[in-house]
Formats: structure tokens, C-alpha cells, sequence
């Protein structure tokens, strides 16, 4: 999960449409390509749920978009050769929301939330201070 | 009636229309309920049931409905096919409900796992229902049965008290009425699974899937050739079999949920009841809920 500003908003444009990415409840032993379209097809339920099965167990699934700011990538190492690590090229396909999906029933999607306050934390922590807020800050603490 | 075999049926009843002229409230019913596709690891579990009025027994009897098993494929057709028959269902009506291999895999699965008997009976006493509801007087209720004919009695005549129940094993080569509801459940049960249109793989899942019986070598070839690394197998398939998990464990990647107990999902022994405590096997660790829940033991309250 990247954060994007504003001004490449563009350029993130030309990546293409958005992928629909889904948070399991359980851990596939497997890094790789899955034949999701082919076997993973989720029913609409409401407005923010759908259904879905997965090895045979009911997948309840809740759609939440990202915070604020925030922009999903999935990235894949690119197929051209890279001369060095730095260069190295990836192709990313965006994503703005994803679906959490619980066993039997939806899951409170705690690490998300815990993701996200560690977006705003960052942000905080590495965010320019003017020299006066600095001086104000450390006023206040005095 | 018309079935769709080409989507993957959740449970729904499927009925045959209640004539006008005809006062079902008025008349002496018997109704009679079987089921298939209890053992197959793929396809779904039909319920049929029939019901009839009381007086009209010999003329089933007539119409040659018997034992389903000493039936000939083509014989049981015709009889389906009768059944359709609007001036058949002036005296002979049915009702069908199918629960699908993905309902199963689904209920047993789940953490509050049900059993193929639980589910069976609630598709049972759905069916009864549904026909009172109808305003049909059934006086006589009639079960085919695999499990303990007693318990299934009583708690039938528990939920249906206004019924003379009967369970019995084999009821469909006793009863008639029986053996018209096991048509109900085993030609439908037949057609959905002969017929079956995958929805997964993209149409490259063959439909050379034999009975559907775990033994059957057909069966295990395409299950083993159907295996998916990801997903396993598709819809179609009873993932709470043993013969399927089995499968995946060979087959396909590992997948861990949450609430899998220590060394998976094994009953705990009567025998660990019977240990001194401070014995070591007697330990037993604690219920997934209160992990799931995280529920913790308090030493002290104040």
C-alpha cells in the first residue's frame, strides 16, 4: 500500500483500470498466480457485503475503501532487465478498495485500521516543521 | 417443472401445484419422505416428499410406485414424468428440496459445524411444513431413514403432533408414498448431477465424473485431474468429504483458518474425561470460541 500525492494523480491514471483485491481470513500456503476470475465469484449482499466460498467455507466480505490519501498498488517485478537493484522496474495495477472477507461471518478488519494510523503517524513524524511551530512545540511541553 | 441444472442450486423447494376443486383441507393425507445423494462426494442432497390422500394408496400401488432401487432407470422416468401430469396431481402431490454440495461444504464447514444428519432433518421437517402450510390435512407421516429410526421419531412427533408418524429403514419398498417422494428425490437428484455446468475452470472441467461415489474409480480420477492448487476443487464438490480434504492434501497448497484446532479438527477422546487430574494426557486445551473471542480466564476479582 503506497501513499500517492496529489500531483501524480496523472500519471497513476495511465496504469490502467482498478483491480479488485480480497483479504482472506485464513493463510494460503502460496506466492504466485491464482485462478481467481475462474473459481472466486463474490455475491453482491446489500450495499457493502457480498458472499462468497472458498475452500468450501462461507466467506462473508465487507468492501473498505482506503483511507484518505492513500492509493493500493499491486506490484509485479517488471519483465524488462534491470541493470542494477535501483532500477529495477515493477508494474503496478491501483487499487482504491479492497474486500475483507471472515469465516462464517465479516471480520473486523483490525490490521487495516492499524495500517492506516501508521499512514497519519508517518506522516507526522516526517512532515517539515516550520522552526516557529518548533519552538512552539516546545514551549507548550515546558 | 423445470430445473436448472446449469447454476448451482441452493436449497429451494421445488412443488408441484395445488389444484383448484381439489378440498385438501378436507380429506386424509399421508405423506411420505426420502432422500438422495447422501453418500456421493459431489452433486447435491435432494429431499423429495409426496403426499397423497390416505384412501388413494392402492391406486399408487397401481401406478406401480415400489422399492426405487428394484426400479428401472426408464421405469422411474415415466413415473417422474406421470407426476408432472396435472390429472395425476388431483390425487398425487410433491415437493422437493435440494441442498447443494456448496450448502453442505458451507454448513459443515463452518465453526459452528452441522452435521449431514442436522441438515437433513431440517430439510425433513421444511418439507412437512411447507405441505401443512399449503393447508394439505396430513394425518400420516412417513420416513425413510439411515440413522436411529427411535430418535427420529420422537422428535418428529415432537414437532408434528396433529401426525401419525412412522420412520422406518428401506420405508421406500414398505410404503408407496415413500417410494413416490424417493422418485421425487432421485430423478431430480439424477439430472442435476448428470447435467451439471461448471462455472469455474473456464469450461476446461470435464463432465466424466462417474457416480459421484468415492469409490468409484471414475470418480477419484476426476477428482485427482479436477484439482485446482489454489482453490481446489469447484463448487460441485462436497469440500467436508474426507475423501476431498484427503485431495487437498495432496494436491493443493496448504491453507490455514484461524479456528483450526492443534492438529486438526479431531474429536476430543471420552477416555481424557477418565485421567487423575495433573495427568498430562488429561490436559485438553482450550475452545477455539474463547480465542476467537478472546475470552481470558480472571484469577481475581475485586
Amino acid at each position: 500500500m503506497g501513499a500517492g500525492a496529489e500531483g501524480e494523480a496523472g500519471a497513476l491514471e495511465a496504469l490502467g483500470a482498478e483491480v479488485r483485491v480480497h483479504h482472506l481470513p485464513c493463510r494460503v500456503k502460496h506466492t504466485g498466480p491464482a485462478r481467481v476470475s475462474t473459481y472466486f465469484h463474490p455475491a453482491e449482499r446489500g450495499d457493502t457485503e457480498s458472499e462468497c466460498t472458498f475452500r468450501g467455507r462461507k466467506l462473508v466480505g465487507v468492501r473498505l475503501p482506503l483511507p484518505d490519501g492513500a492509493r493500493g498498488f499491486v506490484l509485479r517485478p517488471s519483465a524488462e532487465p534491470a541493470e542494477s537493484p535501483a532500477e529495477r522496474r515493477w508494474d503496478a495495477a491501483p487499487f482504491s478498495a479492497l474486500t475483507w472477507w471472515g469465516a462464517d461471518f465479516p471480520a473486523a478488519p483490525g490490521a487495516l485500521h492499524a495500517a492506516a494510523a501508521w499512514l497519519e503517524t508517518a506522516a507526522a513524524v516526517h512532515d517539515d516543521v516550520a522552526p516557529e511551530q518548533q519552538h512552539a512545540g516546545l514551549c507548550a511541553q515546558a | 417443472m423445470e430445473l436448472v441444472p446449469s447454476a448451482p442450486l441452493s436449497s429451494g423447494p421445488l412443488q408441484s401445484p395445488l389444484l383448484d376443486g381439489v378440498d385438501y383441507a378436507a380429506t386424509e393425507y399421508m405423506l411420505g419422505i426420502d432422500e438422495a445423494g447422501r453418500g456421493p462426494v459431489l452433486g447435491p442432497l435432494v429431499y423429495g416428499c409426496a403426499f397423497c390422500p390416505v384412501s388413494q394408496e392402492p391406486r399408487l400401488r397401481k401406478m406401480g410406485f415400489m422399492d426405487s432401487k428394484v426400479l428401472t432407470e426408464e421405469k422411474r422416468d415415466a413415473l417422474w414424468a406421470a407426476m408432472q401430469d396435472r390429472g395425476t396431481n388431483g390425487f398425487l402431490g410433491w415437493d422437493i428440496a435440494v441442498i447443494s454440495a456448496e450448502e453442505i461444504s458451507k454448513q459443515m464447514l463452518s465453526t459452528n459445524r452441522r452435521s449431514l444428519n442436522a441438515l437433513s432433518f431440517d430439510a425433513a421437517i421444511g418439507l412437512i411444513r411447507a405441505v401443512l402450510e399449503r393447508g394439505v390435512h396430513v394425518t400420516q407421516v412417513f420416513v425413510d431413514t439411515v440413522g436411529d429410526a427411535a430418535v427420529y421419531q420422537e422428535r418428529l412427533e415432537r414437532l408434528f403432533p396433529q401426525c401419525a408418524i412412522t420412520v422406518a429403514p428401506k420405508a421406500d419398498s414398505k410404503y408407496p408414498i415413500v417410494s413416490a417422494a424417493s422418485i421425487c428425490a432421485k430423478v431430480p437428484r439424477d439430472e442435476l448431477t448428470r447435467a451439471w455446468q461448471f462455472v469455474e475452470a473456464g469450461g476446461s472441467l470435464d463432465r466424466a465424473y462417474g457416480s459421484g461415489y468415492p469409490a468409484d474409480e471414475e470418480t477419484k480420477a476426476w477428482l485427482a485431474r479436477s484439482c485446482d492448487p489454489v482453490f481446489g476443487l469447484p463448487r460441485f464438490a462436497r469440500f467436508s468429504w474426507s475423501t476431498t480434504q484427503q485431495l487437498l492434501k495432496e494436491r493443493a497448497v496448504a491453507v490455514a483458518w484461524p479456528d483450526d484446532e492443534e492438529g486438526g479438527p479431531s474429536q476430543s477422546k471420552m477416555g481424557a474425561y477418565f485421567h487423575k487430574p495433573g495427568d498430562k494426557r488429561a490436559t485438553t486445551a482450550r475452545h477455539r470460541l474463547f480465542k476467537r473471542s478472546k475470552l481470558h480466564l480472571v484469577k481475581e476479582l475485586r
